[in-house]
């Protein structure tokens, strides 16, 4: 009796130990002019986005790599930008949540020409995925598209810090 | 928690020979406790393949004119057909149901919509993944459209054998529909009206991690008990690039298509079938160089012409050239024009298609100026060796489909849905 009333206890205890009960992800939504808004937020500052899709198989397979990015890279600021649509929130929370990605700044794109949404971030980009833009302190920036690997995320962090 | 867990697999879950990637899937996390465990939650799931843009129909909107008396004011991604008596058939999914109606004045009104499937179904359909529809001399209806069943994506196909009064109850295309995932469908008659599907699959993978499909396909028999076999016809397909068909003068069918070369190269190649069961040829054609693991989500076009000339058009962002590009051939394949680019590059052109009759070469794209896509078109009247300028020959203020090339013996038409104006059939000239 006493170990069904602690089950429940027990098990959240367990899950919470091994960090497997992930926080809260919480998506904005991407209108026009949050592009302006995400640079003035971060200005002097570098910062790496990332634009995925939860229907990107590609997307999905950098994840994994994305989350230990995120934990051995404290000095890098992350944000997510999710191009799937507002209606797609509550899967993208949860695919971030699932890869211990939650609690960095993310995006949803919202609006009904998501075509112009892409274009004010890059007047160039077809909108393959994913994408990841590299901001310097001044805010160059250096677009690539497709998977990275870890080595070429390192590089790349070397060139927006120094 | 399991259920977050699970959520992943369930959207693109398909599993074959679910021992290898359990494995991998398990060894390859670090051993802690916690990655254990959730390393464990994922054995007991079904294992996760990896295939993009099935779509979820975000796309709904309301309020376009002639969808207005749909339940849930239709879709983006609609198909179109002209039937044999020159009525225009169209297929519209919405988000739990697929509907056929059809026009009698050029797309301008439409009939009321008949539904094919009684039971709702999670429909999936995107720019890359969308349904199919096809009238043949007979008159008879063929559609297809991809929806979650156990697996996250397969191929549903109905026909009609009334006057598209009625349909048959939607049925799974691929004989394994039950084990892997099948998407990205491409319906299409030769010129006797037999009707083919080519499609995605992914019965053949075994590591989620490694990317590239195969291409099945089956032809359908409208009369008999619709017994579907599915062949294969190629492996190493880019996984998010719909395929493109066209036949060639002895019927065969000839498929353009996105494959993933040695050293992730992600160039075009066809595919041609052979008559008494030989094994279908493959080669590549287009010399692009475009070395990137992603889903560009931007399949090909090809048509031929009655003289066996195959035209083709293409998308890339290689490291040898960038943008559209279009060629042709006139030894079925075997040699190309140099691609000749079109379409502003500054405005992102998009999403080709291609049509050929005779001598009569026809190209429509879409670009996008920084607030409206442009629909553009030009052509060809001598087989494609020199082309008109381009024209733009409609506007949209929102998000749009694809544009596609119709012909009935009134002339060419351009396809177009859009989210703002709604769906137009225009005259091309």
């Amino acid at each position: 009796m006493l170990l069904k009333k602690l089950f429940p206890g027990l098990v959240f205890i367990i899950l919470n130990t091994f960090n497997i009960i992930p926080a809260q992800a919480d998506s904005s939504a991407f209108t026009s002019g949050s592009y302006q808004k995400i640079l003035a937020a971060n200005t002097n500052q570098p910062f790496m986005l990332i634009l995925w899709s939860v229907d990107c198989s590609s997307c999905l397979k950098e994840m994994t790599l994305l989350s230990d990015i995120y934990k051995n890279n404290p000095d890098i600021k992350m944000i997510m930008l999710a191009t799937d649509g507002i209606s797609d929130k509550m899967q993208i929370e949860q695919i971030l949540e699932q890869h211990q990605l939650a609690e960095i700044e993310n995006w949803v794109f919202a609006d009904e020409n998501s075509q112009k949404l892409r274009f004010e971030i890059d007047p160039k980009w077809y909108g393959e995925l994913p994408r990841t833009y590299f901001f310097d302190s001044a805010h160059q920036r250096t677009g690539i598209s497709g998977v990275m690997s870890k080595k070429e995320y390192e590089a790349m962090f070397a060139k927006i810090i120094k | 928690m399991i259920n977050l867990t699970n959520f992943l697999i369930k959207k693109r879950a398909g599993s074959i020979n679910t021992k290898t990637t359990q494995k991998e899937l398990f060894w390859h996390r670090p051993l802690n406790s916690g990655r254990l465990l959730l390393g464990y939650l994922l054995l007991v799931s079904v294992v996760a393949l990896s295939a993009c843009s099935h779509g979820n129909l975000d796309y709904l909107k309301s309020g376009a004119a002639d969808y207005s008396h749909y339940p849930e004011g239709g879709g983006l991604f609609v198909s179109a057909a002209f039937g044999p008596d020159g009525r225009l058939w169209r297929v519209v999914p919405e988000k739990k149901h697929v509907y056929v109606d059809y026009s009698t004045d050029l797309g301008k009104t439409f009939s009321a919509p008949v539904l094919i499937n009684k039971g709702a179904q999670h429909i999936k359909v995107s720019g890359e993944n969308r349904p199919g529809i096809a009238v043949d001399r007979s008159g008879r209806i063929y559609v297809i459209y991809a929806a979650e069943s156990n697996q996250p994506v397969t191929i549903y196909f109905s026909v009609s054998t009334d006057s598209g009064q009625s349909f048959s109850t939607p049925s799974p295309l691929s004989d394994k529909a039950a084990e892997a995932n099948s998407f990205q469908g491409r319906l299409a008659l030769n010129p006797s009206g037999q009707a083919y599907v080519f499609w995605h699959d992914e019965r053949n993978r075994t590591d989620w991690r490694q990317p590239g499909n195969a291409i099945y396909y089956t032809t359908i028999d409208g009369q008999s008990g619709l017994t579907f076999v599915a062949q294969k016809l190629s492996d190493t397909l880019c996984d998010c690039c719909r395929i493109a068909a066209a036949f060639d003068s002895d019927e065969q069918p000839v498929l353009l298509a996105r494959f993933i070369y040695p050293g992730g190269i992600r160039d075009h190649g066809l595919i041609k079938t052979q008559a008494d069961s030989k094994e279908p040829l493959s080669w590549r054609v287009t010399f692009d160089n475009w070395n990137i693991e992603a889903c560009p989500e931007h399949g090909p076009a090809i048509a031929i012409s009655d003289d066996g000339r195959y035209h083709i058009a293409w998308f890339t962002q290689g490291s040898v050239r960038q943008g559209l590009f279009y060629a042709n051939s006139s030894d079925r394949g075997q040699h190309f024009s140099s691609p000749l680019p079109f379409g502003n590059p500054e405005k992102l052109p998009s999403h080709p298609d291609i049509m050929a009759q005779g001598q009569h070469i026809a190209l429509t794209w879409t670009e996008f100026d920084g607030a409206k896509t442009q629909l553009m078109a030009m052509q060809s009247n001598d087989g494609g060796q020199t082309w008109s300028q381009p024209k733009t020959i409609a506007v949209a203020t929102a998000d749009t489909d694809y544009p596609f090339l119709l012909s009935n013996n009134q002339g060419i038409f351009i396809s177009w849905n859009s989210k703002a104006e709604g769906y137009r059939l225009i005259p091309l000239n």
